[in-house]
């Protein structure tokens, strides 16, 4: 099982990945501990350390490693070893070669779209004012520039907002 | 086209392209296209001939691009250090270009909008760069020079294009946005701003990209997976992302506490007009609240083109270059650049 290199809890939700030539490493980090790095700024506003963060987009599990162990491409002798090390092909033919560990990165970041999706309402829901407020400055930006069509769609979006609050 | 990077004619007393615009929140689109020409193998494990033929190739079909006459090109061992570094630090190119062991090439555009790179982790990388929220318009631009260059393409059904890093696959286009959040960087409450962009597939990294930090609150936003994707949708999914994080940036700049913003804006303001030395971060994120506070309205005696011409200046290899000061002296000079570009005129409201 992978561990948070940041704080040693389960099922990190990132990898963070830094690419070479001839090397890459990886740091696997959880949703808290992207949050410290990322708001560890200073009086001045400067975020400190590396930022570059991946989501679990490629990353294959260790029975799934096992599978694909003995793959290679004849053209260019990339071994499956290289692909999961690196994160890259060394030619066209690599692509068939491969094309399983590519499925199984499809499927997996099909499945993170679904996870995410909560991530994602959390943010919009922490809009200052609320969402409501948004649309309505939207709404207002669309009558000053005579798009009235947006504006109408933008004033139909915050009654049904307005009336979901009421409902609640 | 010309031989030979002409330092004159492409740096010398030109604003970086991702410095030009005059958007609050958006410095520049970056658009870098990926291709591999069909029949070879991908860089990496290309042997030292191959890729001697890929660049002549390259650089025979950039020779009948129209307005060739506007371009120049350089063999990457050929290239001085501090051109390498000029160009790195003005976006022109993802790397310093010493980092591969092979044959390497650039072609560059006099206006510095348009850089295509020989042999680094793909055949071809096309940089285009336009200043402010112009995706579609640089997505347009590098796909029409792919296009002009007129060589065959490395594809494969059902992936599109091919490439070294499988994550590019399809489109083979990486786009960058370079956007300024300050306000949201400060906020406590609205630090899950990485996860969210993260979490719809956008990747949040410093200024110059993987591996870089964050200077002065300026991140580079990037796509992670371009595959089963148009054009298009990357352009579309890129907005529907921005949208929200901007929006979040706008409305704290219109509720922070104004006294608290003026205070923290005028401190750093106040530090970098007198300050004696300081590096490269400190400087950025000092101009950082400095640009915040034009945009907000509280500083007016300094405009955004000042600044812009300003941040230019205060890069390590931009100072080396026009201060021909030593690396040890560069913070000194720094210093003393933004002392001299701040006094004269400028105060605090």
């Amino acid at each position: 099982m992978k561990l948070c290199n940041g704080c040693n809890s389960e099922n990190p939700s990132f990898l963070f990945r830094s690419y070479s030539d001839k090397d890459c490493k990886d740091l696997f980090l959880c949703e808290n501990c992207v949050r410290k790095i990322t708001s560890s700024s200073n009086p001045l506003g400067s975020v400190n350390g590396e930022i570059v963060f991946e989501s679990l987009g490629l990353a294959v599990t260790p029975e799934q490693m096992k599978v694909l162990a003995s793959t290679k491409c004849e053209n260019c002798g990339t071994t499956q070893h290289d692909v999961s090390r690196f994160g890259m092909f060394g030619c066209p033919e690599c692509y068939a070669v491969f094309s399983d560990l590519l499925g199984m990165a499809d499927a997996q970041i099909e499945h993170e779209i679904q996870v995410k999706k909560k991530i994602r309402d959390s943010f919009t829901d922490s809009v200052p004012g609320g969402t409501a407020e948004v649309l309505k400055r939207k709404m207002q930006d669309a009558i000053r520039e005579e798009q009235y069509e947006l504006a109408a769609s933008l004033r139909d979006q915050i009654k049904g907002l307005t009336e979901e609050d009421s409902d609640k | 086209m010309r031989e030979g990077i002409d330092r004159k004619l492409i740096f010398e007393g030109k604003l970086p392209v991702w410095l030009r615009g005059e958007d609050e929140f958006v410095f520049s689109s970056k658009v870098v296209l990926h291709r591999n020409l069909k029949g070879y193998k991908f860089p990496r494990c290309s042997s030292k001939s191959e890729q001697e033929e890929v660049c002549h190739k390259v650089l025979n079909a950039a020779m009948s691009l129209p307005g060739s006459d506007k371009l120049s090109y350089s063999f990457i061992e050929d290239m001085i250090p501090m051109d390498r570094g000029l160009m790195f630090e003005r976006g022109m190119c993802d790397t310093l270009l010493s980092g591969f062991d092979r044959k390497q090439a650039v072609i560059v555009s006099d206006n510095g909008e348009v850089t295509i790179h020989v042999n680094a982790f793909d055949h071809i990388e096309i940089t285009v760069n336009k200043p402010g929220m112009e995706i579609e318009k640089a997505i347009r631009s590098a796909s029409l020079v792919a296009k002009k260059l007129g060589l065959e393409y490395a594809e494969m059904d059902p992936f599109g294009y091919l490439t070294t890093i499988p994550a590019l696959m399809g489109t083979g286009m990486d786009v960058r946005i370079l956007i300024h959040l300050p306000s949201i960087t400060f906020d406590k409450e609205h630090h899950n701003w990485t996860t969210y962009a993260t979490s719809e597939g956008i990747l949040v990294s410093g200024f110059f990209g993987f591996e870089s930090a964050a200077f002065g609150a300026m991140y580079s936003l990037r796509n992670q997976n371009t595959h089963k994707q148009t054009e298009e949708g990357v352009a579309k999914t890129f907005r529907n992302i921005l949208d929200p994080i901007i929006d979040v940036e706008r409305v704290l700049r219109s509720e922070t506490n104004l006294t608290k913003q003026k205070d923290t804006i005028a401190r750093a303001y106040g530090t970098l007009r007198y300050v004696c030395q300081i590096s490269f971060s400190e400087a950025m994120s000092g101009l950082s609240l400095v640009r915040l506070g034009i945009n907000l309205g509280l500083l007016t005696s300094v405009t955004l083109k000042d600044l812009s011409r300003l941040v230019c200046d205060i890069f390590p290899t931009h100072l080396q270059a026009n201060h021909r000061c030593l690396p040890e002296d560069v913070d000194t000079v720094r210093a003393s650049v933004i002392r001299k570009a701040l006094s004269p005129k400028s105060n605090c409201e």
